[in-house]
């Protein structure tokens, strides 16, 4: 079973080859080095590990796949793939934009979502310019901006093909989420990886699933990850800040 | 069938007046000076494939009202290859002005496919409470809402910003979603519960007392109050809609925390 979990032959065959350069890309941006703040969240995890409901490895992997599958996750990745086919279209990125910080029902996944998205757009601009990205800056003028969509968008403006660009941020979200697990729960660093390993068949079904969704289809069913971090609110004590 | 009905208030009171069967409006004998109230009834029944109803309520010049359905909404199977179900509700409601709608129901049958949409259009301050919910099937009489598909999606504009996009996707060849625990956890239904208005983070405190333990959650974001509640048996999912949209409608419209004597049946 490891090399169906580990591959995803079908999508391989359609891809386009990868350049280096857009290899080094998409590992330089699903690295946890990448200065977004993305440990400091962990999408209601935190709160599901205090009440009990996460107290394994197989937990966080089934909470990490609801995510990604049924929750915030996959419409985080509807909305990458529609932000990077949108790359020449600016008012259509304005409106995704406008869309993705919406799509959040709880205080902490909106300043999550923001926080994140501002944080990356500043890099981009520092470190990985291109005209679209510094239009779409320009167009949004300080205003909240989503990470799905500067993601999608930064990918295509450097001409990383959609399909691994966007398993390359699928598996930055999962991992990120593991990496909180692993320290809540707490799980070996194996353990971790283990979970992650896990997940990467899901990681391409959602993937594979988001690129035929478009955006007014879109819906989640992960209500109890919401009510979490709805609860994550008023937990007494947090390593978290979502 | 494509029933449709269209009110509008304004400081005088009733402004305009649209319907078309089978949904039309009642009137009850006013109970608050000065506030305006409206039942919709749908009297089909239920609805099906190809099925359209649409909705729309304008509220301005500082008046206040109430609009709220009769009954439960049935949604029935939908045949392959009919179209699918839709639900527009449309509300738009100027600075000063404020509107609860309080929606009964929706019951999902097995095989209906229900496209829904609650869209509010709002000034700054303006203020809406709206409630809604989805109940999967009528499990006391053993039925399910095992296929099909729902795709029940609240919106709130702010001045032509869109604030929240609030979409649920049940269904879908995805039963796996009922049962499981970071998802419906078995769930007979679920209900939303929107508050938007200037004052609406201050009223968190009592939101998250109106969830149920283990039955929701509530939040506060961008002048919203955002509360979800879900239940493993329908009737006390409806119990506790009921006593969050009385005792939210008192905090925040100031209206008694008796809901409209409609839903008491």
């Amino acid at each position: 079973m490891r090399t169906t979990a580990m591959g995803s032959t079908a999508t391989a065959a359609t891809m386009p080859p990868m350049t280096d350069g857009a290899l080094h890309l998409l590992l330089a941006w699903a690295s946890p080095a990448l200065p977004i703040g993305a440990f400091g969240y962990s999408q209601g995890l935190e709160a599901a590990v205090a009440d009990g409901s996460v107290r394994d490895r197989a937990g966080v992997r089934a909470f990490v796949a609801a995510v990604v599958m049924h929750g915030g996750g996959f419409v985080d990745a509807v909305l990458f793939a529609a932000a990077h086919r949108a790359v020449a279209d600016p008012a259509r990125l304005s409106d995704l934009n406008m869309l993705a910080l919406a799509f959040r029902a709880t205080a902490e996944t909106r300043q999550e979502n923001a926080q994140q998205g501002r944080a990356l757009l500043g890099i981009l601009l520092a470190a990985y310019p291109r005209p679209a990205i510094r239009a779409f800056a320009e167009a949004q003028a300080g205003a909240p901006v989503a990470l799905a969509v500067v993601a999608g968008l930064a990918a295509a403006a450097h001409g990383v093909p959609l399909g691994p660009a966007l398993q390359a941020f699928l598996h930055a979200l999962a991992a990120n989420l593991v990496s909180a697990g692993v320290r809540l729960v707490p799980l070996g660093q194996t353990e971790g990886q283990q979970a992650l390993v896990d997940l990467f068949p899901c990681l391409s079904r959602a993937g594979a699933r988001a690129l035929a969704t478009a955006p007014e289809d879109l819906g989640i069913s992960s209500i109890r990850i919401e009510e979490w971090s709805m609860h994550h609110e008023t937990l007494y004590s947090r390593l978290f800040r979502s | 069938m494509a029933g449709e009905a269209r009110i509008g208030w304004s400081a005088g009171g009733l402004q305009s007046l649209y319907q078309r069967a089978p949904a039309r409006f009642l009137f009850p004998e006013p109970s608050i000076p000065g506030h305006n109230e409206a039942v919709l009834v749908v009297t089909s029944g239920g609805l099906t494939g190809g099925d359209t109803l649409t909705l729309a309520a304008r509220v301005g010049g500082g008046a206040s009202a109430t609009l709220v359905t009769q009954a439960a909404e049935r949604f029935y199977r939908v045949r392959s290859g009919d179209p699918d179900i839709r639900v527009s509700t449309r509300l738009r409601v100027e600075a000063g002005a404020s509107i609860d709608w309080l929606a009964q129901e929706a019951i999902l049958f097995d095989g209906t496919r229900l496209r829904r949409a609650l869209e509010l259009d709002l000034s700054t301050g303006a203020r809406v409470l709206a409630v809604e919910s989805l109940v999967f099937g009528r499990r006391a009489r053993g039925e399910t809402f095992a296929t099909g598909r729902v795709l029940d999606v609240i919106r709130v504009r702010r001045d032509d910003r869109l604030v929240l996009h609030d979409a649920l996707a049940i269904g879908d060849d995805d039963p796996e979603a009922f049962a499981d625990r970071f998802r419906l956890d078995g769930a007979a239904g679920l209900a939303t519960l929107v508050y938007a208005g200037p004052d609406a983070a201050s009223h968190l405190p009592l939101a998250r007392a109106l969830v149920p333990p283990g039955g929701g959650g509530a939040s506060a974001f961008d002048d919203l109050l955002f509360v979800r509640l879900r239940d493993a048996d329908a009737r006390a999912l409806r119990d506790a809609v009921t006593r969050a949209a009385g005792a939210l409608r008192e905090a925040v419209l100031g209206l008694p925390r008796d809901l409209p004597r409609v839903w008491a049946c």
